[in-house]
């Protein structure tokens, strides 16, 4: 499981490809993370939090 | 390797090459199969020869493709020697190459290559050995970076993640002025033979100015040294598992050598005294990124923070000509500093 900023998903998906992991589960969040408060992350992690739920019970989001 | 249809027009090729992401926005000369056969006659090396796999597209650097790849930046055969050893250092764990591809600082592959290989190459080690003018180190420095292109899949903004990146990442190649130091050459103080020849590679930002006209004692030259070292805007300043490069100016050099100084004795200064207090440190940069080492946590704002872990993590080597600019070489922080003999496939020295 793998959570990256929508900034690295290229690269996150070419590195999935070669390592020969194409169907690794990667949830995408929004860049960037340097301006918010720890607040603003908190809720960032709590909306992504269903979907990583998902993820790890095999469900695609 | 497999051959591809190309526009036949220079103006058209250079171009669709671009599109093809196959190129660093300058024209290449096309490494049509006459050319990199050509180009293999610099080397012993057989063509389907696997040197090792590039980061992070994870592409096999066949010897006929690292020759494609000379062709397209301009080298001549004689650089094959140099370009094998340079991607088989470049592979090496300690370069952290795909960091150095991924990564948002702005760092290139540099590649210093010594000894009687380079020279035969044409080198340059002397006045303005990091600018333009001298063929071999501006066309290996540039094969070296298409091929971390072209096999590793670097595309600036994509797959390079680099904020800004650096003009070093077109080509950043140089040579050593053995002539003019008063030291043994780099290769020599690193273990090698001097009739040997080496690359070293790093990844690393272009080389920052030492400015000091002014010292006529080694300690007024180092203490300047030190002073533009220790600052807060360098990944060094705080991944200390890293080493760093000192490219100094002969006037410089012999300033310090005349003083007594020898090569360690340098390295040791610049360790003591290339420090940061801690009131400074703590105030950006990236603090707090990493875990810090325990020894800070009862550090008072005075205490000196080093941006080193020994002085040998600083490789010191001899260049440029006449004036008093000298220059260090920060790098990514996380990956150290691989050396390689320009070695035959059996493991002995390539003889220029």
């Amino acid at each position: 499981m793998t959570i990256c900023t929508d900034a690295f998903e290229q690269m996150a998906t070419l590195d999935k490809r070669v390592l020969g992991q194409a169907d690794l589960a990667v949830a995408i969040i929004e860049h960037p993370l340097v301006y918010r408060t720890s607040d603003e992350i908190e809720q960032l992690a709590d909306s992504v939090m269903p979907v990583l739920d998902q993820l790890f019970r095999g469900v695609a989001p | 390797m497999s051959l591809v249809e190309a526009p036949d027009d220079l103006s058209e090729l250079n171009e669709w090459v671009v599109e093809q992401r196959w190129s660093d926005g300058l024209p290449i000369v096309p490494p049509t199969r006459e050319r990199v056969d050509e180009m293999l006659q610099g080397t012993s090396w057989p063509a389907d020869t696997v040197i090792g796999l590039v980061p992070p597209r994870n592409a096999e650097a066949t010897v006929d493709k690292i020759a494609a790849n000379a062709v397209m930046a301009g080298c001549t055969p004689s650089a094959m020697p140099i370009l094998i050893a340079a991607v088989q250092a470049m592979l090496e764990p300690q370069v952290n190459l795909y960091g150095a591809q991924a990564t948002t600082h702005p760092c290139a592959v540099m590649v210093m290559v010594t000894g009687p290989v380079a020279r035969a190459a044409g080198v340059h080690g002397g006045a303005g050995l990091f600018g333009p003018g001298f063929p071999a180190n501006a066309t290996i420095g540039r094969a070296v970076r298409l091929i971390q292109q072209n096999l590793g899949g670097a595309w600036p903004g994509e797959t390079d993640r680099a904020t800004q990146g650096t003009p070093a990442k077109f080509t950043f190649c140089f040579g050593e002025n053995e002539e003019e130091s008063p030291w043994d050459p780099y290769r020599v103080q690193r273990g090698f033979a001097s009739d040997e020849s080496t690359v070293t590679v790093v990844a690393a930002e272009g080389p920052h100015n030492l400015n000091d006209h002014v010292s006529s004692d080694a300690r007024g030259v180092l203490f300047t040294f030190a002073q533009t070292m220790a600052t807060i805007g360098t990944n060094n300043a705080y991944c200390t598992d890293a080493d760093l490069v000192l490219v100094m100016c002969p006037e410089h050099a012999k300033v310090v050598a005349d003083a007594g100084f020898t090569p360690a004795d340098v390295r040791q200064y610049l360790y003591e005294r290339a420090r940061i207090p801690y009131r400074e440190w703590k105030l950006g940069g990236m603090y707090g990124m990493l875990d810090q080492p325990r020894h800070l946590d009862a550090a008072d704002d005075d205490y000196p923070v080093a941006i080193l872990e020994t002085p040998d993590d600083i490789h010191l080597v001899i260049g440029g000509g006449p004036g008093r600019h000298s220059a260090w070489i920060p790098t990514i922080g996380v990956g150290r500093a691989a050396v390689r003999l320009i070695a035959e496939p059996d493991g002995t020295p390539v003889r220029a």
